[in-house]
C-alpha cells in the first residue's frame, strides 16, 4: 500500500501536492496551538485590520487580533468536525447500508425508504434547523453533520453490497452454510471497503464545506473561537478596507478541500476494480 | 479480395510495445468462408479490428498489409475508411444487444446504415429495411422496424445486425463470434442464415470464432492462431482429416465431441522447447487400499421427486407479476458415485434447479431426497449438516471465488465453517487439497487474481472436495473456459470421481461435453425433464423432438473425428 | 399506444403517490423537530437568562398551540399546513403563508437562473473533455471542474464581490430590486448570486457529463456504428449524446438538491430575500412557525423538482417508456 502510494505520488505530482497539504493541515489542527507566533485572542484596538507587517505577517482583524495565528489555531475545530462527522456517517452509514442489501425484505424496505428520505433533504437546511435550536459547538456539530451523511454512506454501502452479493462466490458462502457473521465479514466487508473509503474522504470533504458554510453564517463555530469558515463570514463585513483578511481564510479552505477531493478522485481511480483491470 | 499480409499487431504498454498479433497472413476468396479459430488471447478478434481499422486506443500496427481488392486499408484516411466500412467490409459482432443503439428502433438504425452508403430516399430506405428483415427470416418484419433492441431476443437482434451487415451488399463480411452469446439451436439457424447469404449475395465471410464445432459447419477453410500466431491454414476437411500442426492436432483431440466417448481427453502441453503437443493422460489410479471393488448402491444418492418452483415476474416494469414456473414438476435420481448429466438450453431451470437442490432457494413443493432423506422443507439450522455432504462448483471461476481471499483461505473456508481441525491441521488439508488438484502448494498463499480460468477452477473444485463431500453439483463448471482447458478440467473431475467416490449432478448447455462426462442424462426444457435414461441410449436413439433437435443443432465435428477413432 | 399512454399514466400516479408520501413524512420530521430538540422552546424563545414569569412561559405556550396533547397539535398543524395555513409569526403576527409566497419566486429565480449557468457551462465543457480524453485539453478542464467543486459558494462569492463590485465596480455587491421596478436592476443584481450559485454546479455537472460521455463512448454499438463507416461527429452528435443526455438530465436534476443547499448560503452572502433568508433570519431568532413554513416550503420545491425530474427521465428512455408489447 506504501509503495504503490509512493510510485502514484511520483508519477501524478498534483496527488503528490494534495498529500503534502492534508499532511500539512493535520499537523497544524494537532500543533496549531504551539505554531502561532501571538496569543491568537489578543485584542488589539490600536491595529484594526491591518495588511501584512514585520509584527503580523498576515495582517490584523477587526479586533486587531494576528490573523496568522488565528489561522493556524483555526483549523483544529474544522477538521475535529470533519472527521467526527465521517467516523459516525461512516460507522452508522456502512451498518445501515449492508443492512438494508442483506436482510429481510420488509426490514430492507424501511432502511432504505428512510434513507431516501433523509437524501431527498440539503443536508445545509437539516443542519441549520438542528444547530438552530441546540447548543453549537464542536461535539454537536460533528454529531449533527454525521447524522446527516449517515444516508449518503448508506447509500453507497447499500449499493456495494447488492453488487457484491450478486456475485457467485456469495452464492459458494451460502452453500457451504456460512453463518451471517462470516458473509458479512469475509465476503462483504473486505469486498466494498474500495468505495467506502471515497466515500469516506467525500464525506471529509463535505463535512468542512458544512461546518465552514454553517460558521459563515454565524451559526457553528461560536466566537472567540476562531474557524476559517466563520472568518470568511466576518471577513466579508470588511471587503472593501481589508480584502486579504477574506482571502487568506478562503485560500486555505479551498486548497484543503482542493486537497481531499484530488486524493478521493484518486483512490477511486486506484480502487476502481473496473478501471484496474484494463 | 481481402488479402492480409504478415499483420503485426501490438499493445502500447508502460514498458513499450507488447506485440499480440505477429505476422499473421491469409487470403479470403470471394464467395467462401473462411473460419478463423483460436482460444481467448490468440489474437483473432485484435487480427479482425486490425482489418477495420477498429483497434482500441492502446492497440497499434506495427507492420503489415490489409489489402481489400488491392487497396491498402492500413494506409487508407478515415474519410476513405469510413467508405469501406459498411460499404465494402461489413462486420457483425459478439453481442448482438450491445451492438445496437438502446434509444433508436430496430428500424431506425438499419435504415440509417442503408442511407449511410446509398442515395436513396428514406421511404425506399425504410421499404428496403423491411425487405432485409424478411431476408433474415425475422418473425413479424414490421414489428421489428418499431421495437427497441431491448424489446428482442438476443437472436433476433444478431438478424437484425446481420440485416445490418448486408444492407450495402458488403464483399466481406467479418463475423466476430456471432453466435457464441446464443444458445445452440439459435446459434444453428443463425448460422444457416450466414451460409444462405453467403451463397445468395456472394460476399465472402470471415468467421471468427472459438468453436471448432462451428467452423466445421460452415466454413470452407479454417486459419488457426495460437498466441499471435497463425499455425495453419487449410480447407476445412483437410483440417479435420488431417491437421498438420501440433496445436491443431492437440485442439482438435482435446474437444470432446458426440459420438466420440473417451475415457480421457487429451490435454494440450508445451515441452520445454515451447513446442506444442497433445498428450493423453493415463486416469489416475486409486490411492494403495482404497482398491475395495465398489458395489452397486440399489438406492440413489439423490432422488427429486416432483420437484416444483415459480417466480412470480413482471413481463415489463408495469404490468401484473406472472408466475414463471421455472421448475415445473422435475423428478430423477443419481446412483452414488455415478454422473447425471443435465442438458438444457438457457432459461430452461437448469440453474433454479441446482439453486433449490442445494437449498439456496426454497422450493414450492415436492421433494429431494438425499440418501433417503427429504431436505426441501429443513430450515436453515437442520440443512447444516447436509452442506458438509453436498458441495458445489459453480460457473464463473471469476465471480465464485472471493477476490479478496487467498487460495488458502478460499480453500479451507468449508473447513473453517464447520470448525473442522487446528489451524494446522487445517493447512496441512488445504496443501492435501491443492496436490488433488494438480495445483502447486506455492498457490496457497496467493490469490484468485493471480491464476487463470482453468487454475481458478481447480481451486474451486478442491473447495468444494474439502469435506468429502459425497455429491457435488457441478452448475455449468467448464462452459466458461477454452477447450483446452476445459479437457484438462473434465479430466479431473473424472479422476476425483474415482478418487474421492463422488457422484456428480453435471449441468451443461453442452451437449458434447455432457456426452462426455455422464453417466445418465436428463433433458429439460422449460422447466421439465422431457426425456431422462442412459447416456448411450439417449444419444444413440433420441425418444423426445427437443432431444433430436438439441442433438441436431449441435455442430458435429465427431462424425469425422468418430470414423478416425474406430479406425 | 392506448397502453403505453396507460402505462405512463399509472407510472405518473404511482410517483405522484410516492412525492405525496414524502411530503408528509418531510412534514412529520419538520414538525417533530421542535419536541426532539433538547430544551423547551418557550424557555429558549423567552430567554431562559431572562427568568420569565411562569405565567408568560403560560401565555407563550397557549399561544403557541404547546398546552394541547402532543398528537392533537400535530394534526392541527398538519391539517392547516395542508391549507397552506402555516400559522403566523412569533415577532409580528405576520401571517407565515404571507413571507413563504412573496419570498417563494425569488429563490426559485435564483435557482433557475444557476441551473441556466450551470447548465451552459458545463455540459459544453464536459463534452469537450471528454472528446480528446487525456490530452491537455482534458486535464486542463478536469483540473478546473474539480477546482469548482472544491470552491465552496460563499468563498467564490466573496472573490467575485471583491473582482467585479470592488475592484471593477461593474456590479452591485448585494441586494435585490424587483423586477417591475427597474428591469436592468433586477438582473444586474441577479448576475453574481445566480453565477457564484452555478460555478461548483457547472463543475460536477461537467465531470458527470465527461465521465457519461466516456461510459457511452465505451459501449460496443458505437464500435458497431463504426464499423458502419459512420463519420465520427455524427456518431457523437446523433447517437453517443443521445444516450448520454439520459444520465445528463437525470444528473442535473439531482444536483438541484445540492443547489437547494447552496442557496441558503448564496442568499445570506448576498442579502437576496428568498426563502432561506427567510429560515435563516427565523431560525436565528427561533420563530417556529416561521421555521417550519419556510421549511415546509424548501422541502416541497425540492420533492417537486425530483418528480419532474423522474417523470422527464422516464420520458426520455425507451427502456422505461415503452410496453414490450
Amino acid at each position: 500500500m506504501t509503495g504503490r502510494l509512493l510510485s502514484l505520488s511520483r508519477s501524478q505530482p498534483a496527488f503528490a501536492a494534495s498529500l503534502a497539504i492534508l499532511g500539512a493541515v493535520v499537523f497544524v489542527a494537532i500543533f496549531g496551538t504551539w505554531l502561532a507566533p501571538q496569543n491568537p485572542y489578543a485584542i488589539n484596538p490600536s491595529a484594526v485590520n491591518q495588511g501584512s507587517s514585520a509584527a503580523h505577517w498576515l495582517g490584523t482583524d477587526e479586533f486587531g487580533r494576528d490573523l496568522l495565528s488565528r489561522l493556524l489555531i483555526g483549523v483544529r475545530p474544522t477538521m475535529l468536525v470533519a472527521i467526527g462527522a465521517t467516523v459516525i456517517a461512516g460507522f452508522f452509514g456502512t451498518l445501515l447500508g449492508i443492512a438494508g442489501a442483506y436482510s429481510r425484505p420488509a426490514l430492507s424496505f424501511i432502511i432504505m425508504r428512510g434513507v431516501d428520505i433523509m437524501l431527498s433533504f440539503p443536508p445545509i437546511l437539516l443542519a441549520l434547523l438542528a444547530v438552530g435550536f441546540w447548543e453549537s459547538g464542536v461535539f454537536s456539530l460533528a454529531v449533527v453533520i454525521g447524522v446527516l451523511y449517515i444516508p449518503h454512506f448508506a447509500r453507497v454501502a447499500h449499493s456495494a453490497t447488492l453488487q457484491v452479493t450478486r456475485q457467485e462466490f456469495m452464492e459458494a458462502e451460502h452453500a457451504m452454510g456460512a453463518s451471517v457473521q462470516r458473509v458479512v465479514r469475509v465476503a462483504i466487508l473486505p469486498n466494498i471497503l474500495s468505495p467506502l473509503v471515497v466515500q469516506a474522504t467525500l464525506t471529509v470533504a463535505a463535512a468542512i464545506l458544512l461546518e465552514s458554510g454553517l460558521s459563515f453564517l454565524g451559526l457553528g463555530i461560536v466566537p472567540p473561537e476562531p474557524s476559517w469558515g466563520q472568518m470568511i463570514g466576518t471577513a466579508r463585513g470588511y471587503l472593501s478596507q481589508h480584502p486579504m483578511y477574506a482571502i487568506w481564510p478562503s485560500l486555505l479552505l479551498a486548497l484543503t478541500v482542493l486537497s481531499i477531493n484530488v486524493l478521493g478522485d484518486r483512490l477511486r481511480d486506484t480502487l476502481d476494480p473496473r478501471l484496474r483491470e484494463e | 479480395m481481402l488479402e492480409i499480409r504478415n499483420l503485426s499487431i501490438a499493445f502500447k504498454t508502460a514498458a513499450g510495445l507488447k506485440p499480440a498479433v505477429r505476422d499473421v497472413s491469409f487470403t479470403i476468396r470471394p464467395g467462401e468462408i473462411l473460419g478463423l479459430v483460436g482460444e481467448s488471447g490468440s489474437g483473432k478478434t485484435l487480427t479482425s479490428l486490425g482489418v477495420m481499422g477498429l483497434l482500441p486506443p492502446n492497440a497499434v500496427v506495427t507492420r503489415g498489409e490489409v489489402l481489400v481488392d488491392g487497396v491498402d486499408l492500413i494506409k487508407c484516411t478515415p474519410a476513405e475508411l469510413r467508405r469501406l466500412r459498411g460499404g465494402h467490409v461489413a462486420m457483425i459482432f459478439q453481442d448482438p444487444m450491445a451492438s445496437l443503439d438502446p434509444i433508436f428502433t430496430c428500424g431506425d438504425q438499419i435504415v440509417e446504415a442503408i442511407l449511410l452508403h446509398e442515395r436513396i430516399g428514406k421511404a425506399a430506405a425504410r421499404r428496403k429495411a423491411l425487405a432485409l428483415l424478411e431476408k433474415v427470416h425475422i418473425p413479424d418484419p414490421a414489428r421489428c422496424m418499431r421495437a427497441f433492441p431491448h424489446e428482442l431476443s438476443g437472436g433476433q437482434c444478431q438478424r437484425v445486425m446481420i440485416a445490418m451487415a448486408v444492407s450495402c451488399k458488403p464483399r466481406i463480411i467479418i463475423a466476430d463470434e456471432p453466435t457464441t452469446a446464443l444458445d445452440v439451436t439459435v446459434q444453428k439457424q443463425v448460422l444457416d442464415l450466414l451460409r444462405g447469404l453467403n451463397a445468395e449475395v456472394g460476399a465472402a465471410i470471415l468467421l471468427i470464432t472459438h468453436d471448432l464445432g462451428v467452423i466445421y459447419e460452415v466454413a470452407d477453410r479454417v486459419a488457426v492462431m495460437y498466441a499471435g500466431e497463425l499455425m495453419e491454414e487449410a480447407a476445412t476437411p483437410d483440417l479435420f482429416t488431417n491437421p498438420q500442426n501440433d496445436y491443431t492436432k492437440a485442439l482438435i483431440d482435446s474437444m470432446p465431441s458426440l459420438g466420440l466417448r473417451q475415457e480421457r481427453l487429451p490435454v494440450i502441453e508445451r515441452d520445454a522447447a515451447g513446442n506444442v503437443r497433445s498428450v493423453r493422460p493415463q486416469p489416475r489410479t486409486r490411492p494403495a487400499g482404497g482398491d475395495v471393488p465398489v458395489a452397486v448402491d440399489p438406492h440413489p444418492l439423490l432422488e427429486l421427486k416432483d420437484l416444483r418452483k415459480s417466480y412470480w415476474v413482471k413481463p415489463t416494469p408495469l404490468a401484473a407479476a406472472v408466475a414463471m414456473h421455472a421448475v415445473d414438476g422435475v423428478s430423477f435420481s443419481i446412483a452414488p458415485r455415478t454422473t447425471l448429466g443435465l442438458v438444457g438450453e438457457s432459461g430452461c431451470g437448469k440453474t433454479t434447479l441446482s439453486r433449490a437442490i442445494m437449498r439456496l432457494s426454497n422450493p414450492d413443493s415436492g421433494q429431494i431426497l438425499f440418501k433417503g432423506q427429504d431436505i426441501a422443507r429443513l430450515s436453515e439450522r437442520a440443512m447444516r449438516p447436509f452442506r458438509r455432504e453436498i458441495a458445489m462448483v459453480f460457473q464463473n471461476p471469476y465471480g465464485s471465488l472471493n477476490p479478496r481471499q487467498t487460495v488458502a483461505d478460499l480453500i479451507g473456508a468449508p473447513l473453517a465453517i464447520f470448525e473442522e481441525g487446528t489451524p494446522a491441521e487445517r493447512s496441512k488439508h488445504v496443501l492435501q487439497l491443492l496436490d488433488a488438484v494438480g495445483l502447486p502448494r506455492a498457490a496457497a498463499a496467493k490469490y484468485p487474481h493471480e491464476f487463470s480460468g482453468g487454475q481458478r477452477q481447480r481451486i474451486a473444485v478442491a473447495r468444494a472436495l474439502a469435506l468429502k463431500p459425497s455429491l457435488v453439483i457441478c452448475d455449468e463448471a467448464v462452459s466458461a473456459l477454452d477447450v483446452s482447458v476445459q479437457a484438462q478440467v473434465l479430466n479431473l473431475l473424472k479422476d476425483l470421481q474415482v478418487e474421492f467416490d463422488l457422484t456428480y449432478l453435471f449441468i451443461s448447455h453442452d451437449l458434447s461435453v455432457v456426452e462426455h462426462i455422464s453417466d445418465t442424462i436428463a433433458v429439460m426444457q422449460k422447466g421439465r425433464i422431457v426425456e431422462a435414461g442412459p447416456a448411450e441410449a439417449i444419444f444413440a436413439a433420441p425418444q423426445h423432438a427437443y432431444t433430436r433437435l438439441l442433438l441436431d443443432a449441435v455442430p458435429t465435428v465427431g462424425a469425422e473425428r468418430a470414423r478416425r477413432g474406430r479406425a | 399506444m392506448n397502453a403505453t399512454l396507460s402505462g405512463a399514466l399509472v407510472l405518473v400516479g404511482r410517483k405522484l403517490l410516492t412525492a405525496f408520501v414524502q411530503l408528509w413524512l418531510v412534514a412529520t420530521l419538520i414538525f417533530s423537530v421542535m419536541y426532539i430538540m433538547p430544551g423547551d422552546p418557550v424557555l429558549l424563545l423567552l430567554g431562559a437568562e431572562s427568568n420569565p414569569s411562569p405565567e408568560a412561559v403560560a401565555a407563550m405556550r397557549g399561544q403557541l398551540g404547546l398546552d394541547q396533547p402532543v398528537i392533537s397539535q400535530y394534526f392541527v398543524w398538519l391539517w392547516n399546513a395542508l391549507h397552506l395555513d402555516f400559522g403566523k409569526s412569533l415577532t409580528n403576527g405576520y401571517p407565515v403563508a404571507k413571507y413563504v409566497t412573496s419570498n417563494l419566486p425569488r429563490t426559485l429565480e435564483l435557482a433557475f437562473a444557476a441551473i441556466i449557468v450551470a447548465a451552459l457551462i458545463g455540459v459544453p465543457l464536459g463534452i469537450a473533455a471528454a472528446l480528446k480524453r487525456g490530452s491537455l485539453r482534458d486535464t486542463v478542464l478536469t483540473s478546473i471542474a474539480t477546482i469548482g467543486i472544491s470552491v465552496p459558494v460563499y468563498i467564490l462569492g466573496t472573490l467575485l464581490v471583491l473582482f467585479f463590485s470592488i475592484q471593477l465596480g461593474w456590479l452591485p455587491a448585494s441586494g435585490y430590486t424587483d423586477i417591475s421596478r427597474n428591469v436592468v436592476e433586477h438582473f444586474r443584481k441577479l448576475a453574481l448570486p445566480a453565477f457564484a450559485l452555478g460555478f461548483g454546479l457547472a463543475a460536477s455537472i461537467a465531470r458527470m457529463t465527461r465521465s457519461s460521455m466516456l461510459e457511452i463512448l465505451g459501449r460496443d454499438f458505437v464500435r458497431a456504428l463504426r464499423a458502419k463507416g459512420m463519420s465520427e461527429h455524427r456518431i457523437i452528435w446523433q447517437h453517443v449524446l443521445r444516450n448520454a443526455a439520459i444520465p445528463i438530465v437525470t444528473i442535473i436534476g439531482l444536483q438541484l438538491g445540492n443547489l437547494m443547499g447552496g442557496t441558503v448560503l448564496v442568499e445570506a452572502m448576498f442579502n437576496w430575500p428568498g426563502l432561506s433568508t427567510l429560515l435563516v433570519s427565523a431560525v436565528s431568532a427561533r420563530n417556529y412557525p416561521l421555521v417550519q413554513g419556510s421549511m415546509l416550503a424548501i422541502a416541497a420545491l425540492f420533492i417537486l423538482i425530483n418528480l419532474v425530474v423522474e417523470l422527464f427521465y422516464s420520458l426520455l428512455d425507451p427502456r422505461i417508456r415503452r410496453r414490450r408489447s
